[in-house]
């Protein structure tokens, strides 16, 4: 069972108010996918985690947007002292292993780096790496 | 640093572990944060490896090697069978937690996910007391890691860090001494 269509359903079910079953999905992604995505947290339609997003951790507050792809290892978690956690807007592309930690937003279309530790907030279409993650340039579109 | 933890009895150690995690996690102690401290991810882990360390005090190979089995399979997490730290251990979630089974700890360390201590050329990080490791981090080699110590998150610590530091960065460097109170009491 996919991790996603897990946690869509807890989701469901947690919004039409029906105790229980989100729980229960909750420890079933823990268990059958060996990932942390709650039903509390908020995702757009169409993100989706990579490789059965294996050990992805997701705090319960975060906001991920649409069509976000999130690699292997991922964590989108709070940072000790800094109750804010991260906001990620849609269409972005999270490298495997990166941290996302504390109260930052990560703009449309931005990309994050294998292993990046993003402390700050990322602007909109840049590419951003390393540990902590500094802005390596800021991409060009077609349609923009 | 690095005591041998032989004198806290089983119950005692998994009683110091599960309030520790409650105070992280929820600032209390009260039996409502600690069921619900029970329930989060990160603690069978916890009482896996506790319950692998005192088989193997007590020689019980067959059952030492059931319980480091259990914690692969169930909870994802790899802990050599010869580790030893002392009480207050605490997985905040357990998920790609990997330790070699000669590293030694102090007492109140706090683990991320996906942290890995381990060796380099045979030789194995020493931790102190009270210290907690970001999720991601590795520590590797012979390294020691004094008391009231924080790693941050996907750091990779190569050198000895002193008491009261914080260390980050691919290699780590100590970014600044912590004069607040330390975090656990
Ligand atoms: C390392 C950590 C504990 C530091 O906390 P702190 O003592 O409050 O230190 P600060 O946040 O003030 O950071 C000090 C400096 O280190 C930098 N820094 C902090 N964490 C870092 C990290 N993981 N990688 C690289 N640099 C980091 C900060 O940018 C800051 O730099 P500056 O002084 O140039 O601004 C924390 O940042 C961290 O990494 N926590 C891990 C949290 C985690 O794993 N969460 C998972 C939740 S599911």
């Amino acid at each position: 069972m996919n991790a996603m269509t897990l946690y869509r359903i807890g989701r469901r079910f947690r919004q039409w108010g029906i105790p229980v079953v989100p729980r229960l999905m909750d420890k079933l992604v823990v268990v059958l996918c060996r990932c942390v995505v709650p039903s509390r947290c908020e995702i757009g339609e169409g993100t989706e985690l990579g490789y059965g997003g294996i050990a992805v951790v997701i705090h319960e507050r975060a906001v991920v947007g649409k069509k976000v792809m999130i690699g292997p290892c991922v964590t989108l978690g709070g940072r000790s002292g800094i109750v804010g956690v991260p906001v990620i807007g849609d269409d972005v592309l999270i490298g495997t292993g990166a941290k996302v930690l504390g109260d930052v937003r990560v703009g449309d279309r931005a990309v994050i780096g294998a292993n990046a530790v993003v402390l700050q907030s990322v602007p909109a279409d840049a590419v951003v790496a390393g540990v902590p993650a500094k802005i390596v340039r800021i991409q060009v579109h077609a349609s923009s | 640093m690095n005591p041998s933890h032989e004198q806290h009895s089983l119950f005692s150690l998994l009683t110091e572990d599960v309030q520790a995690k409650s105070r992280w996690c929820y600032d209390s102690i009260h039996w409502r944060s600690i069921v619900k401290t029970l329930l989060t991810d990160g603690t069978a882990a916890m009482m896996w490896y506790r319950l692998m360390q005192w088989s193997r005090r007590r020689r019980l190979v067959p059952l030492e090697l059931l319980f480091n089995k259990l914690n692969v399979i169930c909870c994802n997490c790899i802990i050599g069978r010869g580790t030893d730290f002392g009480p207050g251990l605490v997985f905040i979630h357990s998920t790609g937690i990997v330790i070699n089974g000669q590293v030694r700890g102090g007492a109140h360390i706090y683990l991320e996910h996906q942290v890995t201590i381990g060796a380099e050329r045979r030789a194995n990080p020493v931790l102190g007391d009270r210290v907690f490791i970001g999720a991601g981090a590795k520590i590797v080699g012979a390294v020691t890691i004094g008391d009231d110590v924080k790693i941050g998150a996907n750091s990779v610590v190569l050198d000895d860090i002193p008491s009261g530091m914080t260390a980050v960065g691919v290699p780590a460097k100590v970014v600044r001494v912590r004069n607040e109170p330390s975090m656990v009491s």
